[in-house]
């Protein structure tokens, strides 16, 4: 790793001013845990980190709203969100998800917003954020603008991020009464790796029939991405084994997975199949107390 | 790291591979690539810029025509160094040009490449989308430069 | 006289410190962070040097332009094999073949040899210059295959060959030059043409295992500095620091006396940080620039610093149709990388093993070391063993299944059982083949039925068995010192790298002087201070220091009571050892130290007992491959397994993993039953998920975060080890090595369950769920398209 700058502002308003700059090698820092890794494989040499650490008391804020949406503070550590009773009320899906992230010690460190920030689609939180409808807030010292998550991650560790914002936070919209949830996760290699796919679903079940499917999937495609053609064939439908299926089935025709060291591209679409299918058949078999949770 | 694709254009057989044996034609196609100089003897020296994201590497490059079988087919080897790293980027270019009527010919290429140094652990993951890109933006210029051929060839 | 030990029931007689489950002596130490590391030494005015490595696999290096990294602020100086040369003049090390020099002279082999070092007092600008070293290089065909670089004749990674002649057992060995064969050994006992002509049916597999790496999770480390008089003081993280020494005074044409090097705790080491690493290079830094150099790897660099043997073999059996293995014909190919580093030991050690614990009329094995552009390969936890124990045991269960036998009855019918000659010739004595195959069969409840399942999740189970020889011949010494006020230290040269060396040499000194083990101190490796040792490896440490310690403890033992017999006028005979002191027969009792203090009028003196231990060996005979005494001891491991196998992704889940081991003597059963487990652990990485994977020589997962090793979650819901005890005459106590034992058997025993599970054989690790779905797709007729 190569030596540099590292400024610690302590409010936004400076934090915003010292990044308003189109130099790449100027970068803001939050837990670090993906952008130390990038440093010293010397992927990535900085000249200037701009830490957010100060600004963390204003920006780590959890809380449900009058209208019921969920604002998540940018700053919150993966960890205190794991742990926060209001995000368990809110979906216990993300609890659970976060606990089969890498391990306890990044956890502690790695933040909301960078997680998303980074566009790294092996995460475990973009696709249930996305199944969620998330929009996420950012601000520059021009003023703000809210962008909906599937419009935020634009590709392969790329974001609508512009040089000189930030994500000031992060809002779901209230889940309608009886949605339940799951999050699939599947690991190639060990247990605390990174997802080869990832699979977040979302189900409205009204007298036996699906009146509302959300269904993202990660990591093994080259950004997070919602399944609509999967959405709308599950509407209206009844879950059979017959229908999911299918679901599953199509799932696999609206993806184009990458090859790595994790499976080959044909390895992965099988598993995504097998992933989507899994969750909608958890949501389906879960009664009606349930909430979903996570299986790997 | 392979990528290969085929794809087809509307162009003469022997128009395509006049221009795709071509460098300094080729070179323009190619995402990133600039400065390409003739270093002669069949060889040609190249910057190649690839981004991610916030992440810009920057590789001086060689490229060799090793075979070239008119009309049909054509390699090429490439070398490259990434500018202030410890590294080396190599790879091969296949490229077979066939033709399916007299107007419509089909191209096909497999890029073979590797990272080694530093950026080949981290860094092979990194790019190996943006090289599946890279891969569906070089043909898409290159069917854009056949299409107008008299442009391309100007 | 065996046994079986059961968890938590008490063996030895509470009195005895061996047999106690004493708690390791440096529990404490360690929890509370105080335990010492070489990673944590600073001395004054110390140079950190970083490594420029190659980024090509195979070439002639043209040029070195060092101008601009020497420019960069706070660069100290840049270092190539040049500056190398006049400080050492032939400074090729290794410690089977001289091969592999400080920094590559001429040519370099692999991806991420050192070619250059920057120095520097801020680690990171050494760093940083390191990316401004510029090296020219005139590229060679790579080859990076065993078998490929086995037939080539045109990629050749050695032009000459090196023996070292450091080890009797390798002398018999030849290289071929101009070929990529290092060294290769070959067996014949009896007739094998007729021996498989008498066969009823001829099986002939291929199995491959692949590159691992052992990440130990505290990366080699090596500082060294120039004493006073112009000595050398090395501090290194090594397995091996006599090794060292001797290499080092080797190299440098110095006597042993004027380099020393000590050693603290290892953050694991399972052959990692064995024979010479970084010390002959920092060696050579502190001499160029008098002053303290530190070198210590990152995780990165680990794998382009020493790997485990990737292996191809190719094993033929003949079998009767009663299932008797009449004839077995193995070939091994072992991927060693660009220096043979250990290579060649393992290739005859393991090499002649390849026949398994089994009874067979007639043998041949040959086995090759062979170089290739890849990172070299050493010692990893086996030795190579399990390589071959991958191999045979999945064929004992192809060929069982073929003949519509139990696997168990046709391991039971094959068995290796004392008394009977081994492969090599040499009689098998006090091993627990028959008795750990049974206790196996016994904790699997191998009689009774087995729900297999319906389904997507089916269930299987398996099992493996597997022995391994000591390395030999191989020296242990080891001193006790009674100190003036009769408390004990001792000194020996066994690196405790995690596995409780320190705590188990306490127990073996303590039970003979009559002390309690929590009472002795183990004095750390230290060349100025410890006796020779060999090394910390191949599970020899209990056998052979166990033994030098015993003996060594015994002398001590022999002289204070010599010297009490001379003070009271009773006979030596009549005296007994207790209590840290001497009880005579008219009931009084002497303290150790009030006996040094009568011999000497006040508090003072020592009492130094010495012991050293060389099994007894006979080299194998050039003709035949075989000896009569080829090993000191056997061990024996095996493993048995119940999968759960997903139809769906081909995911394996070990829900039980059973692990069996001879130890011949728990000197301390909770070590035992934990070194076990480990090591069943650590195989079991290798034998899921495991894997460097290379392009073009480059390690493309080179890092934790993408070289997966076992986590918690990973460990099967049940895990259950059994000790086995079948006393060894010659062992300590009658114990034998068991840090390797764990690894024997896992690999096959989890595809054999796989097999059983879904009727899908792997001839490939790691068995990951890509291969297992594809194999179980392929034999359903429904593949996939990579997209």
């Amino acid at each position: 790793m190569n030596a540099f700058d590292l400024i610690q502002p302590d409010t936004l308003e400076e934090a915003l001013s010292l990044l308003n700059t189109d130099d790449p090698l100027v970068r803001p820092l939050a837990g670090g845990t993906a952008l130390m890794l990038m440093m010293k494989s010397k992927l990535y040499a900085p000249e200037r980190l701009v830490s957010l650490q100060r600004l963390k008391p204003s920006l780590d804020k959890v809380k449900v709203d009058e209208a019921g949406r969920l604002h998540l503070g940018p700053l919150a550590t993966l960890r205190e969100l794991e742990l926060s009773p209001v995000v368990a009320q809110f979906s216990p899906v993300i609890p659970k998800a976060l606990r089969t992230l890498s391990n306890v010690r990044v956890r502690n460190v790695a933040t909301l917003g960078g997680h998303l920030a980074h566009g790294d689609p092996h995460m475990d939180l973009p696709p249930i954020l996305l199944a969620l409808d998330a929009q996420v807030r950012v601000s520059s010292e021009a003023g703000h603008r809210d962008i909906p998550l599937s419009e935020f991650l634009t590709g392969y560790y790329s974001t609508a991020l512009a040089p000189g914002e930030l994500i000031t936070e992060v809002v779901v919209p209230p889940l309608p009464q009886g949605t339940r949830g799951t999050y699939v996760k599947f690991t190639a290699l060990s247990a605390d790796d990174w997802p080869m796919a990832g699979v977040a679903a979302f189900v409205r079940l009204e007298d036996g029939q699906i009146s509302d499917a959300r269904v993202a999937v990660s990591a093994a495609t080259e950004r997070p991405v919602r399944l609509h053609e999967v959405e709308s064939f599950l509407r209206g439908q009844r879950p059979t084994d017959e229908v999911l299926h299918h679901a599953g089935e199509l799932a696999g025709t609206q993806i184009h997975p990458l090859a790595d060291i994790r499976g080959s591209s044909g390895y992965k679409r099988e598993i995504v199949k097998v992933c989507v299918r899994r969750s909608l058949q958890q949501i389906a078999q879960t009664d009606h107390n349930g909430d979903g949770g996570v299986t790997q | 790291m392979q990528v290969s694709s085929e794809f087809e254009v509307k162009c003469p057989q022997e128009q395509v591979f006049a221009f795709v044996s071509t460098p300094e034609r080729l070179a323009k196609c190619i995402p990133g690539c600039s400065q390409l100089t003739d270093l002669g003897e069949g060889n040609y020296g190249a910057t190649l810029e690839v981004e991610v994201a916030f992440l810009k590497l920057k590789f001086d490059v060689t490229v060799r025509l090793t075979e070239v079988n008119a009309p049909s087919s054509l390699k090429a080897v490439v070398d490259g160094k990434p500018k202030a790293l410890a590294g080396k980027l190599s790879g091969t270019v296949d490229l077979t040009v066939r033709a399916v009527d007299e107007q419509t010919t089909r191209i096909h290429y497999v890029l073979d490449q590797t990272i080694t140094g530093k950026l080949g652990g981290i860094g092979q993951s990194v790019f190996r989308a943006k090289c599946e890109e890279m891969g569906s933006l070089f043909a898409e210029n290159l069917k854009a430069a056949l299409t107008h051929p008299q442009e391309a060839l100007s | 006289m065996s046994k079986v030990m059961e968890p938590g029931v008490q063996s030895a007689a509470p009195s005895g410190q061996v047999g106690r489950p004493v708690k390791r002596l440096e529990s404490a130490a360690k929890v509370t962070g105080r335990a010492e590391y070489i990673h944590n030494l600073e001395l004054p005015g110390m140079l950190r040097a970083k490594v420029v490595r190659s980024t090509v696999a195979h070439a002639r290096i043209r040029g070195i332009d060092t101008s601009a990294a020497k420019a960069l602020p706070g660069v100290y100086d840049v270092i190539t094999a040049e500056d190398i040369l006049k400080v050492i003049p032939d400074p090729y090390y290794g410690p089977a073949f001289h091969d592999q020099p400080i920094l590559a002279i001429d040519k370099v082999r692999h991806v991420g040899e050192p070619v250059a070092v920057v120095l520097a007092t801020d680690v990171h600008v050494a760093d940083q210059a390191t990316d401004l070293v510029e090296v020219e290089y005139e590229e060679l065909e790579p080859v990076f295959h065993e078998v490929e670089a086995y037939k080539s004749q045109t990629a050749i990674v050695h032009d000459v060959i090196r023996p070292a002649g450091t080890f009797a057992d390798l002398k018999s060995l030849q290289p071929r030059n101009k070929t990529n064969v290092a060294m290769e050994y070959h067996l014949r006992n009896g007739d094998v043409d007729a021996a498989f002509a008498k066969a009823d049916y001829v099986f002939e597999h291929t199995f491959r295992s692949q590159q691992v790496n052992h990440l130990p999770l505290e990366p080699t480390v090596t500082v060294a500095q120039l004493t006073d008089t112009g000595n050398l003081l090395i501090h290194t993280s090594s397995q091996s620091p006599s090794f060292v020494r001797i290499e080092v005074a080797r190299l440098l044409g110095w006597p042993e006396n004027k380099v020393r090097v000590r050693t603290a705790y290892l953050g694991g080491g399972f052959g990692a940080k064995l024979y010479i690493k970084l010390e002959a290079l920092v060696a050579a830094l502190a001499l160029i620039t008098q002053r303290p150099v530190r070198l210590s790897l990152t995780m990165e660099e680990q794998f382009y610093t020493i790997t485990r043997h990737a292996a191809t073999v190719t094993i033929r059996t003949g079998v009767t149709k009663d299932g008797r293995i009449v004839a077995r014909d193995c070939k091994t190919w072992w991927n060693g990388g660009a220096y043979a580093d250990i290579g060649p030991r393992v290739t005859q050690k393991s090499g002649f093993t390849a026949a398994g614990p089994y009874d067979i009329e007639a043998v041949s094995l040959d086995s090759y070391a062979v170089y290739t552009n890849l990172p070299p390969a050493g010692a990893l936890r086996g030795f190579g063993i399990p390589q071959l124990v991958w191999a045979y045991e999945s064929q004992a269960d192809i060929i069982a299944r073929e003949l519509g036998m139990d696997p168990l009855e046709f391991r039971r019918k094959n068995i290796l059982r004392n008394g009977r000659p081994h492969a090599t010739g040499t009689i098998l004595e006090d091993a627990g083949t028959v008795e750990v195959l049974e206790e196996l069969a016994r904790k699997m409840n191998w009689d009774q039925p087995f729900d297999r399942g319906s389904g997507t999740i089916r269930r299987g189970r398996g099992i493996a068995i597997g022995v391994k020889a000591a390395v030999s011949p191989t020296t242990s010494v080891a001193f006790v010192n009674l100190y003036s006020d009769g408390s004990c230290g001792v000194y020996c040269g066994t690196v405790d790298m995690g596995q409780g060396s320190d705590t188990a040499m306490a127990q073996i000194a303590a039970d003979v002087l009559g002390l309690r083990a929590e009472d002795v101190r183990i004095i750390h490796p230290d060349t100025e201070v410890t006796p020779y040792d060999m090394a910390t490896l191949g599970s020899r440490s209990t056998f052979h220091m166990g033994n030098a310690v015993r003996l060594a403890a015994e002398d001590a033992k022999q002289k204070i009571v010599a010297m009490c017999a001379e003070q009271t006028g009773f006979d030596p005979a009549a005296l007994v050892v207790r209590d840290g002191g001497v009880a005579t027969p008219d009931g009084s009792f002497f303290t150790f130290g009030a006996i040094l203090a009568k011999r000497h009028g006040m508090q003072a003196g020592n009492v130094l007992g010495v012991g050293s231990y060389f099994p007894y060996y006979e080299k194998p005979n050039p003709e035949t491959g075989m000896s009569e005494h080829i090993t000191p001891y056997w061990m024996v491991g095996g493993t048995g397994v119940e999968v759960e196998v997903d139809m769906e992704t081909g995911k394996v889940h070990i829900t039980r993993l059973v692990t069996v081991g001879d130890c011949g003597k728990a000197i301390n059963p909770g070590i035992v039953r934990r070194q076990l487990s480990g090591a069943s652990f650590m195989q079991m990485g290798f034998t899921l998920f495991e894997e460097m994977v290379f392009d073009e020589g480059q390690v493309v997962n080179a890092s934790m975060a993408d070289y997966k090793i076992p986590g918690f979650w990973d460990l099967p819901d049940i895990n259950e080890v059994s000790i086995v005890e079948v006393p060894h005459r010659n062992g300590p106590f009658g114990a034998k090595g068991i840090g390797e034992t764990g690894s024997l058997g896992l690999s096959p025993a989890v595809a054999n369950a796989i097999y059983d599970a879904i009727g899908v054989r792997i001839y490939e690790t790691p068995l990951t769920p890509e291969k297992v779905l594809k194999a179980l797709r392929e034999k359903q007729g429904q593949g996939w398209e990579d997209a």
